[in-house]
Protein backbone atom coordinates (compact mmCIF):
# COMPACT_ATOMS: atom_id res chain seq x y z
CA UNK A 1 0.00 0.00 0.00
CA UNK A 2 1.59 3.18 -0.90
CA UNK A 3 0.16 6.66 1.08
CA UNK A 4 0.46 9.80 -0.48
CA UNK A 5 0.03 12.76 2.23
CA UNK A 6 -2.53 15.25 1.01
CA UNK A 7 -4.52 18.53 3.33
CA UNK A 8 -8.00 16.65 3.29
CA UNK A 9 -9.24 14.73 5.74
CA UNK A 10 -10.93 12.38 3.38
CA UNK A 11 -8.59 9.79 1.77
CA UNK A 12 -8.86 8.23 -1.61
CA UNK A 13 -7.86 4.51 -2.02
CA UNK A 14 -7.07 3.59 -6.09
CA UNK A 15 -7.54 0.15 -7.28
CA UNK A 16 -4.32 -1.39 -8.31
CA UNK A 17 -5.49 -4.83 -10.67
CA UNK A 18 -2.63 -4.50 -12.66
CA UNK A 19 -4.30 -3.24 -15.65
CA UNK A 20 -5.21 0.24 -14.91
CA UNK A 21 -3.48 3.77 -15.47
CA UNK A 22 -2.82 4.56 -11.82
CA UNK A 23 -0.21 6.92 -12.47
CA UNK A 24 -2.42 9.64 -13.87
CA UNK A 25 -4.97 9.44 -11.09
CA UNK A 26 -2.20 9.28 -8.29
CA UNK A 27 -1.09 12.60 -10.32
CA UNK A 28 -4.50 14.32 -10.46
CA UNK A 29 -5.19 13.43 -6.68
CA UNK A 30 -1.71 15.18 -6.37
CA UNK A 31 -2.62 17.97 -8.23
CA UNK A 32 -5.65 18.61 -5.99
CA UNK A 33 -3.92 18.02 -2.74
CA UNK A 34 -5.95 14.89 -2.31
CA UNK A 35 -4.76 12.36 0.14
CA UNK A 36 -4.58 8.89 -1.36
CA UNK A 37 -2.94 5.33 -1.48
CA UNK A 38 -2.89 2.55 -4.10
CA UNK A 39 -4.15 -0.36 -2.93
CA UNK A 40 -2.87 -4.23 -4.77
CA UNK A 41 -4.67 -6.31 -2.42
CA UNK A 42 -8.83 -6.34 -1.40
CA UNK A 43 -7.65 -8.34 1.79
CA UNK A 44 -6.32 -5.10 3.26
CA UNK A 45 -9.58 -3.10 2.91
CA UNK A 46 -11.55 -6.02 4.49
CA UNK A 47 -10.00 -5.44 7.62
CA UNK A 48 -10.51 -2.00 7.52
CA UNK A 49 -12.91 0.44 5.74
CA UNK A 50 -11.44 1.96 2.49
CA UNK A 51 -13.89 4.73 2.37
CA UNK A 52 -13.47 6.16 -0.41
CA UNK A 53 -12.43 4.31 -3.36
CA UNK A 54 -11.72 4.90 -6.91
CA UNK A 55 -11.62 2.48 -10.05
CA UNK A 56 -9.45 3.15 -12.40
CA UNK A 57 -9.53 1.03 -16.25
CA UNK A 58 -8.03 1.19 -19.78
CA UNK A 59 -7.82 -2.51 -20.64
CA UNK A 60 -10.71 -4.28 -22.03
CA UNK A 61 -14.11 -5.76 -20.04
CA UNK A 62 -13.15 -8.97 -19.78
CA UNK A 63 -9.45 -8.02 -18.80
CA UNK A 64 -10.34 -6.37 -16.42
CA UNK A 65 -13.09 -8.07 -14.96
CA UNK A 66 -10.40 -10.97 -14.92
CA UNK A 67 -7.52 -9.04 -13.35
CA UNK A 68 -10.26 -8.28 -10.50
CA UNK A 69 -11.43 -11.68 -9.84
CA UNK A 70 -7.79 -13.02 -10.05
CA UNK A 71 -7.38 -11.40 -6.46
CA UNK A 72 -10.63 -11.20 -5.37
CA UNK A 73 -11.24 -7.39 -5.85
CA UNK A 74 -14.91 -8.59 -7.44
CA UNK A 75 -16.08 -9.59 -4.16
CA UNK A 76 -14.57 -6.79 -2.11
CA UNK A 77 -15.99 -4.20 -4.86
CA UNK A 78 -19.86 -5.71 -4.62
CA UNK A 79 -19.23 -5.22 -0.13
CA UNK A 80 -17.85 -2.03 -0.41
CA UNK A 81 -20.37 -0.44 -2.80
CA UNK A 82 -23.45 -2.64 -2.06
CA UNK A 83 -23.02 -4.01 1.29
CA UNK A 84 -21.29 -0.79 3.32
CA UNK A 85 -22.38 1.46 0.59
CA UNK A 86 -19.18 3.45 0.67
CA UNK A 87 -18.46 6.05 -2.18
CA UNK A 88 -17.00 4.11 -5.76
CA UNK A 89 -16.00 5.69 -8.73
CA UNK A 90 -15.39 3.83 -11.98
CA UNK A 91 -13.77 5.81 -14.62
CA UNK A 92 -13.81 4.18 -18.10
CA UNK A 93 -13.39 0.24 -18.07
CA UNK A 94 -13.63 0.68 -14.28
CA UNK A 95 -16.84 2.14 -14.55
CA UNK A 96 -17.93 -0.27 -17.46
CA UNK A 97 -17.02 -3.15 -15.03
CA UNK A 98 -20.48 -2.28 -13.03
CA UNK A 99 -22.51 -3.44 -15.79
CA UNK A 100 -23.96 -6.88 -16.03
CA UNK A 101 -21.92 -7.92 -18.65
CA UNK A 102 -19.29 -7.29 -21.14
CA UNK A 103 -18.55 -7.54 -24.04
CA UNK A 104 -15.39 -6.44 -25.06
CA UNK A 105 -12.61 -9.46 -25.47
CA UNK A 106 -15.36 -11.89 -25.20
CA UNK A 107 -18.39 -12.04 -23.36
CA UNK A 108 -18.11 -12.03 -19.94
CA UNK A 109 -20.34 -11.35 -16.57
CA UNK A 110 -19.41 -8.04 -14.72
CA UNK A 111 -20.20 -6.60 -11.52
CA UNK A 112 -23.71 -6.06 -11.74
CA UNK A 113 -23.81 -2.96 -9.23
CA UNK A 114 -26.13 -0.85 -11.90
CA UNK A 115 -28.84 -2.47 -14.31
CA UNK A 116 -26.93 -1.84 -17.59
CA UNK A 117 -25.10 -3.88 -20.01
CA UNK A 118 -21.61 -2.95 -21.91
CA UNK A 119 -21.62 -3.41 -25.52
CA UNK A 120 -20.06 -2.11 -28.58
CA UNK A 121 -20.89 1.31 -28.89
CA UNK A 122 -22.29 0.85 -32.01
CA UNK A 123 -24.87 -1.97 -31.01
CA UNK A 124 -28.48 -1.67 -31.92
CA UNK A 125 -30.02 0.75 -34.29
CA UNK A 126 -28.98 4.45 -34.77
CA UNK A 127 -25.92 6.02 -36.63
CA UNK A 128 -22.68 4.13 -37.03
CA UNK A 129 -19.79 5.43 -35.76
CA UNK A 130 -15.91 5.78 -36.47
CA UNK A 131 -14.47 2.79 -33.69
CA UNK A 132 -12.87 3.49 -31.02
CA UNK A 133 -14.24 7.37 -30.31
CA UNK A 134 -10.82 9.03 -28.86
CA UNK A 135 -10.22 12.79 -28.18
CA UNK A 136 -12.30 15.44 -26.11
CA UNK A 137 -16.18 15.19 -26.60
CA UNK A 138 -18.69 17.73 -25.31
CA UNK A 139 -21.06 17.25 -22.69
CA UNK A 140 -24.18 17.60 -24.32
CA UNK A 141 -26.85 16.34 -21.73
CA UNK A 142 -26.90 16.17 -17.89
CA UNK A 143 -28.97 16.05 -15.47
CA UNK A 144 -28.00 16.04 -11.03
CA UNK A 145 -24.31 17.09 -12.26
CA UNK A 146 -25.29 19.69 -14.03
CA UNK A 147 -22.16 21.97 -14.02
CA UNK A 148 -20.43 18.87 -16.74
CA UNK A 149 -22.84 20.30 -19.66
CA UNK A 150 -20.67 22.02 -22.34
CA UNK A 151 -17.84 20.92 -20.71
CA UNK A 152 -14.99 18.92 -22.76
CA UNK A 153 -14.00 15.57 -21.48
CA UNK A 154 -11.37 13.33 -22.56
CA UNK A 155 -12.97 9.85 -23.95
CA UNK A 156 -11.32 6.84 -25.54
CA UNK A 157 -13.13 3.67 -25.70
CA UNK A 158 -15.22 1.57 -28.51
CA UNK A 159 -17.61 0.32 -25.98
CA UNK A 160 -20.17 1.69 -23.85
CA UNK A 161 -22.82 1.33 -20.86
CA UNK A 162 -26.10 0.97 -21.96
CA UNK A 163 -28.58 1.48 -19.29
CA UNK A 164 -32.13 -0.33 -18.65
CA UNK A 165 -34.59 1.68 -20.29
CA UNK A 166 -35.59 3.52 -17.02
CA UNK A 167 -33.11 5.58 -16.25
CA UNK A 168 -34.43 7.74 -13.91
CA UNK A 169 -33.37 5.92 -10.95
CA UNK A 170 -30.05 7.76 -11.24
CA UNK A 171 -29.42 10.96 -9.56
CA UNK A 172 -27.14 11.80 -12.27
CA UNK A 173 -26.82 11.01 -16.09
CA UNK A 174 -24.61 12.57 -18.44
CA UNK A 175 -24.32 12.22 -22.26
CA UNK A 176 -21.89 13.29 -25.55
CA UNK A 177 -23.17 13.38 -28.73
CA UNK A 178 -20.99 12.41 -31.55
CA UNK A 179 -21.64 12.35 -34.71
CA UNK A 180 -24.89 12.14 -34.35
CA UNK A 181 -24.88 9.49 -31.51
CA UNK A 182 -26.06 9.84 -27.94
CA UNK A 183 -23.01 8.50 -26.04
CA UNK A 184 -23.51 7.54 -22.24
CA UNK A 185 -20.59 9.85 -20.77
CA UNK A 186 -21.35 9.19 -16.45
CA UNK A 187 -23.79 8.27 -13.90
CA UNK A 188 -24.45 8.60 -10.29
CA UNK A 189 -26.62 7.14 -7.98
CA UNK A 190 -26.18 7.02 -4.30
CA UNK A 191 -23.10 6.39 -3.70
CA UNK A 192 -21.81 5.23 -6.74
CA UNK A 193 -20.11 7.50 -9.47
CA UNK A 194 -19.05 6.22 -12.95
CA UNK A 195 -17.92 8.28 -16.12
CA UNK A 196 -16.72 6.43 -19.19
CA UNK A 197 -14.61 9.66 -19.74
CA UNK A 198 -11.15 10.19 -17.87
CA UNK A 199 -11.25 12.79 -15.60
CA UNK A 200 -7.87 12.44 -14.54
CA UNK A 201 -6.83 13.26 -18.27
CA UNK A 202 -9.53 16.48 -18.86
CA UNK A 203 -7.58 19.12 -17.63
CA UNK A 204 -9.11 21.60 -14.96
CA UNK A 205 -12.64 20.42 -15.65
CA UNK A 206 -12.00 16.64 -15.05
CA UNK A 207 -9.79 18.08 -12.12
CA UNK A 208 -12.98 19.13 -10.82
CA UNK A 209 -15.14 15.93 -10.61
CA UNK A 210 -12.26 14.11 -8.55
CA UNK A 211 -12.31 17.20 -6.08
CA UNK A 212 -16.33 16.40 -5.91
CA UNK A 213 -15.89 13.00 -5.49
CA UNK A 214 -13.65 13.50 -2.43
CA UNK A 215 -16.10 15.56 -0.92
CA UNK A 216 -19.00 12.93 -1.12
CA UNK B 1 -19.48 16.75 -30.06
CA UNK B 2 -16.18 15.85 -30.59
CA UNK B 3 -13.34 17.80 -31.29
CA UNK B 4 -10.38 17.52 -33.91
CA UNK B 5 -7.10 17.10 -31.84
CA UNK B 6 -3.62 18.79 -31.39
CA UNK B 7 -0.93 16.44 -30.17
CA UNK B 8 2.43 17.68 -29.43
CA UNK B 9 5.65 15.11 -29.14
CA UNK B 10 8.47 15.44 -27.05
CA UNK B 11 11.23 13.53 -29.11
CA UNK B 12 13.68 11.63 -26.12
CA UNK B 13 16.94 11.04 -26.88
CA UNK B 14 19.56 9.21 -24.39
CA UNK B 15 18.53 12.46 -21.71
CA UNK B 16 17.79 15.57 -24.16
CA UNK B 17 14.59 16.53 -25.72
CA UNK B 18 15.18 16.94 -29.20
CA UNK B 19 14.38 19.04 -32.66
CA UNK B 20 14.35 16.55 -35.51
CA UNK B 21 14.53 17.86 -39.18
CA UNK B 22 13.71 14.96 -41.59
CA UNK B 23 14.81 11.93 -38.56
CA UNK B 24 18.58 14.46 -38.07
CA UNK B 25 18.13 14.76 -34.50
CA UNK B 26 19.63 18.18 -32.55
CA UNK B 27 19.16 18.45 -28.83
CA UNK B 28 17.75 20.93 -26.90
CA UNK B 29 18.20 20.75 -23.45
CA UNK B 30 17.16 18.16 -20.56
CA UNK B 31 14.22 17.82 -18.38
CA UNK B 32 15.80 20.26 -15.77
CA UNK B 33 15.93 23.04 -18.93
CA UNK B 34 12.25 21.86 -20.03
CA UNK B 35 10.45 22.62 -16.41
CA UNK B 36 12.89 25.72 -16.15
CA UNK B 37 11.74 27.33 -19.20
CA UNK B 38 8.03 25.90 -19.75
CA UNK B 39 4.93 25.71 -17.47
CA UNK B 40 4.04 22.56 -18.50
CA UNK B 41 0.73 22.58 -16.37
CA UNK B 42 -0.16 25.52 -18.57
CA UNK B 43 0.87 23.51 -21.45
CA UNK B 44 -1.92 21.11 -21.31
CA UNK B 45 -4.56 23.18 -21.40
CA UNK B 46 -3.41 24.05 -24.97
CA UNK B 47 -2.72 20.47 -26.07
CA UNK B 48 -5.20 17.66 -26.00
CA UNK B 49 -2.76 14.82 -25.74
CA UNK B 50 0.93 14.42 -25.28
CA UNK B 51 3.14 11.84 -26.52
CA UNK B 52 6.76 11.09 -25.50
CA UNK B 53 8.49 9.27 -28.55
CA UNK B 54 11.72 7.84 -26.93
CA UNK B 55 14.17 7.73 -30.11
CA UNK B 56 17.60 6.51 -29.04
CA UNK B 57 18.63 3.36 -31.10
CA UNK B 58 19.64 1.00 -28.03
CA UNK B 59 17.52 -2.07 -26.89
CA UNK B 60 14.30 -1.62 -24.73
CA UNK B 61 15.98 -2.35 -21.13
CA UNK B 62 18.52 0.63 -22.29
CA UNK B 63 16.51 2.50 -23.62
CA UNK B 64 14.09 2.84 -21.34
CA UNK B 65 16.60 3.23 -18.24
CA UNK B 66 15.92 4.86 -15.03
CA UNK B 67 17.00 7.95 -16.09
CA UNK B 68 14.57 8.12 -19.07
CA UNK B 69 11.21 6.85 -16.24
CA UNK B 70 12.62 9.86 -13.86
CA UNK B 71 12.75 12.41 -16.38
CA UNK B 72 9.63 11.39 -17.83
CA UNK B 73 7.64 11.36 -13.95
CA UNK B 74 8.73 15.05 -13.30
CA UNK B 75 6.84 15.42 -16.82
CA UNK B 76 3.61 13.18 -15.57
CA UNK B 77 3.15 14.66 -12.80
CA UNK B 78 2.26 17.98 -14.19
CA UNK B 79 0.16 16.71 -17.34
CA UNK B 80 -3.38 16.90 -17.29
CA UNK B 81 -4.31 15.20 -20.60
CA UNK B 82 -3.27 11.49 -22.22
CA UNK B 83 0.42 10.20 -22.64
CA UNK B 84 1.59 8.24 -25.15
CA UNK B 85 4.58 6.65 -25.08
CA UNK B 86 6.60 5.09 -27.89
CA UNK B 87 9.88 4.18 -29.71
CA UNK B 88 11.33 0.48 -29.63
CA UNK B 89 8.85 -0.98 -28.60
CA UNK B 90 9.11 -4.88 -29.76
CA UNK B 91 6.73 -7.23 -27.42
CA UNK B 92 3.46 -7.85 -25.72
CA UNK B 93 5.59 -7.44 -22.28
CA UNK B 94 7.73 -4.28 -23.25
CA UNK B 95 4.04 -2.51 -23.89
CA UNK B 96 3.12 -3.84 -20.52
CA UNK B 97 5.88 -2.24 -19.04
CA UNK B 98 5.45 1.39 -20.47
CA UNK B 99 1.68 1.22 -19.15
CA UNK B 100 2.68 0.12 -15.80
CA UNK B 101 4.39 3.28 -15.60
CA UNK B 102 1.74 5.74 -16.13
CA UNK B 103 1.27 5.39 -20.58
CA UNK B 104 -2.44 5.41 -21.95
CA UNK B 105 -1.32 4.65 -25.23
CA UNK B 106 1.61 3.09 -26.62
CA UNK B 107 2.61 4.22 -30.24
CA UNK B 108 4.60 1.40 -32.17
CA UNK B 109 6.06 1.85 -35.38
CA UNK B 110 8.42 -0.91 -37.20
CA UNK B 111 7.37 -3.63 -34.92
CA UNK B 112 3.50 -3.73 -35.75
CA UNK B 113 4.65 -3.32 -39.66
CA UNK B 114 6.97 -6.40 -39.49
CA UNK B 115 4.51 -8.02 -37.58
CA UNK B 116 1.45 -7.26 -37.13
CA UNK B 117 0.38 -10.15 -34.97
CA UNK B 118 1.82 -7.81 -32.14
CA UNK B 119 -0.74 -5.15 -32.58
CA UNK B 120 -3.21 -7.67 -32.53
CA UNK B 121 -1.79 -9.23 -29.40
CA UNK B 122 -1.79 -5.61 -27.38
CA UNK B 123 -5.09 -4.50 -28.21
CA UNK B 124 -6.33 -7.97 -27.74
CA UNK B 125 -4.70 -7.44 -23.80
CA UNK B 126 -5.31 -3.41 -23.47
CA UNK B 127 -7.68 -2.66 -25.98
CA UNK B 128 -7.78 -1.24 -29.74
CA UNK B 129 -7.21 2.22 -28.09
CA UNK B 130 -4.64 1.92 -26.62
CA UNK B 131 -1.86 1.45 -29.39
CA UNK B 132 -1.35 4.35 -31.86
CA UNK B 133 0.51 2.72 -35.48
CA UNK B 134 3.08 4.57 -37.09
CA UNK B 135 3.85 4.72 -40.27
CA UNK B 136 6.79 6.91 -41.42
CA UNK B 137 6.61 7.59 -44.71
CA UNK B 138 9.12 9.85 -47.05
CA UNK B 139 6.02 10.92 -49.52
CA UNK B 140 7.82 12.46 -52.06
CA UNK B 141 9.33 9.38 -52.71
CA UNK B 142 6.45 7.03 -52.18
CA UNK B 143 8.04 4.88 -49.40
CA UNK B 144 7.58 3.79 -46.05
CA UNK B 145 9.93 3.13 -43.88
CA UNK B 146 11.55 1.00 -41.03
CA UNK B 147 14.06 1.58 -38.09
CA UNK B 148 13.65 5.40 -37.78
CA UNK B 149 13.46 6.04 -40.92
CA UNK B 150 16.77 3.85 -42.22
CA UNK B 151 15.34 1.36 -43.81
CA UNK B 152 13.27 1.24 -47.09
CA UNK B 153 9.69 -1.29 -46.42
CA UNK B 154 7.48 -0.59 -48.82
CA UNK B 155 5.81 1.19 -51.42
CA UNK B 156 2.78 3.50 -50.31
CA UNK B 157 0.71 1.55 -52.68
CA UNK B 158 1.10 -1.41 -50.25
CA UNK B 159 -0.42 0.94 -47.43
CA UNK B 160 -4.16 0.20 -47.37
CA UNK B 161 -3.53 -3.53 -47.31
CA UNK B 162 -0.86 -3.06 -44.34
CA UNK B 163 -3.06 -0.96 -42.70
CA UNK B 164 -6.36 -3.66 -42.58
CA UNK B 165 -3.52 -5.97 -41.27
CA UNK B 166 -2.74 -3.82 -38.36
CA UNK B 167 -5.24 -4.20 -34.94
CA UNK B 168 -4.73 -0.18 -33.39
CA UNK B 169 -7.64 2.15 -32.65
CA UNK B 170 -5.41 5.34 -34.08
CA UNK B 171 -2.81 5.30 -37.57
CA UNK B 172 -0.31 8.03 -37.37
CA UNK B 173 1.58 8.91 -40.76
CA UNK B 174 4.43 10.39 -40.16
CA UNK B 175 6.42 12.56 -43.25
CA UNK B 176 10.08 11.84 -43.38
CA UNK B 177 10.48 14.60 -45.92
CA UNK B 178 8.75 17.53 -43.82
CA UNK B 179 9.61 16.27 -40.70
CA UNK B 180 10.92 19.50 -38.96
CA UNK B 181 10.64 21.57 -42.08
CA UNK B 182 7.68 23.70 -41.36
CA UNK B 183 6.06 23.93 -45.08
CA UNK B 184 3.07 21.39 -43.57
CA UNK B 185 1.90 17.90 -44.52
CA UNK B 186 1.39 16.53 -47.74
CA UNK B 187 -1.78 16.03 -47.30
CA UNK B 188 -2.28 15.54 -50.93
CA UNK B 189 -0.50 13.07 -51.02
CA UNK B 190 -2.10 11.40 -48.79
CA UNK B 191 -5.63 11.31 -50.29
CA UNK B 192 -6.13 7.11 -49.65
CA UNK B 193 -6.80 7.25 -46.36
CA UNK B 194 -10.50 8.92 -47.21
CA UNK B 195 -12.11 5.38 -47.44
CA UNK B 196 -10.50 4.17 -44.41
CA UNK B 197 -12.15 3.00 -41.15
CA UNK B 198 -9.56 4.58 -39.17
CA UNK B 199 -8.08 7.09 -36.91
CA UNK B 200 -6.03 8.91 -38.58
CA UNK B 201 -3.51 11.43 -37.01
CA UNK B 202 -0.90 13.21 -39.26
CA UNK B 203 2.48 14.29 -38.16
CA UNK B 204 5.16 16.41 -39.53
CA UNK B 205 6.25 19.74 -41.65
CA UNK B 206 3.58 21.57 -39.00
CA UNK B 207 5.13 25.21 -38.76
CA UNK B 208 2.33 27.42 -38.41
CA UNK B 209 -1.48 27.52 -37.59
CA UNK B 210 -2.39 27.26 -41.90
CA UNK B 211 -1.00 23.90 -41.51
CA UNK B 212 -3.21 22.97 -39.11
CA UNK B 213 -6.01 24.25 -40.36
CA UNK B 214 -5.54 22.64 -44.17
CA UNK B 215 -5.25 19.35 -42.34
CA UNK B 216 -8.17 20.06 -39.52
CA UNK B 217 -10.72 21.05 -41.86
CA UNK B 218 -10.33 17.56 -43.80
CA UNK B 219 -13.26 15.59 -42.35
CA UNK B 220 -10.97 11.96 -42.25
CA UNK B 221 -8.33 13.38 -40.32
CA UNK B 222 -8.98 13.52 -36.38
CA UNK B 223 -5.51 15.12 -35.30
CA UNK B 224 -2.58 16.99 -36.30
CA UNK B 225 0.92 15.85 -34.02
CA UNK B 226 4.25 18.41 -33.88
CA UNK B 227 7.03 18.10 -31.81
CA UNK B 228 8.84 21.72 -33.10
CA UNK B 229 9.96 22.28 -28.93
CA UNK B 230 11.20 25.83 -29.65
CA UNK B 231 7.75 26.45 -32.15
CA UNK B 232 5.33 25.29 -30.15
CA UNK B 233 5.85 24.89 -26.78
CA UNK B 234 5.59 27.57 -24.54
CA UNK B 235 2.17 29.96 -26.60
CA UNK B 236 2.86 28.63 -29.78
CA UNK B 237 -0.02 25.77 -29.50
CA UNK B 238 -2.20 28.19 -27.22
CA UNK B 239 -2.14 30.65 -30.35
CA UNK B 240 -2.57 27.33 -33.11
CA UNK B 241 -5.89 26.69 -30.91
CA UNK B 242 -6.94 30.27 -30.85
CA UNK B 243 -6.66 30.78 -34.69
CA UNK B 244 -8.36 26.94 -35.36
CA UNK B 245 -11.51 28.48 -33.54
CA UNK B 246 -11.49 31.84 -35.70
CA UNK B 247 -11.46 29.06 -38.62
CA UNK B 248 -13.99 27.63 -37.17
CA UNK B 249 -12.67 23.83 -36.68
CA UNK B 250 -13.83 22.39 -33.76
CA UNK B 251 -11.43 21.93 -30.96
CA UNK B 252 -12.22 21.90 -27.33
CA UNK B 253 -11.72 24.58 -24.76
Amino acid sequence: MINSVGKRSRKISIVDYGVGNIKSICNSLKQLSIAHQVVSEPKELWRSSAGHLLVPGVASFSSSMRALRSIGWDEYLIEHASIRELPLMGVCSGFQIMSRVGEEGGAEVGLSLIDADCRSINHGSGPQIKLPNVGFCQITESDGMTELRNKWFYFVHSFMVFPDECANGYDGIQFACVEGKSILAGIQKNNLWGFQFHPEKSRLAGLKILDRFSEL
Amino acid sequence: MRAKRLIFNFLYHNGSFCLSRNFRLQKVGDVSWLMDNFDIFDFSNHVDEIGIINISDQPFEERYSQTFFRDIDLLLEKITVPVTIGGGVTTVSEAGKLFDFGADKILIASACLRRPKLSHDITTIFGAQSLIFQLDIDFERGIVFADNGMTPFVTVDNLPQILMDVSAGEVCLNSIDRDGSGMGFPTHKAGFVEDLPLRMIFSGGFGESKHFKDVLNHPSIDACCTSNILNFLGDGMADVRTDLVQAGILVSS
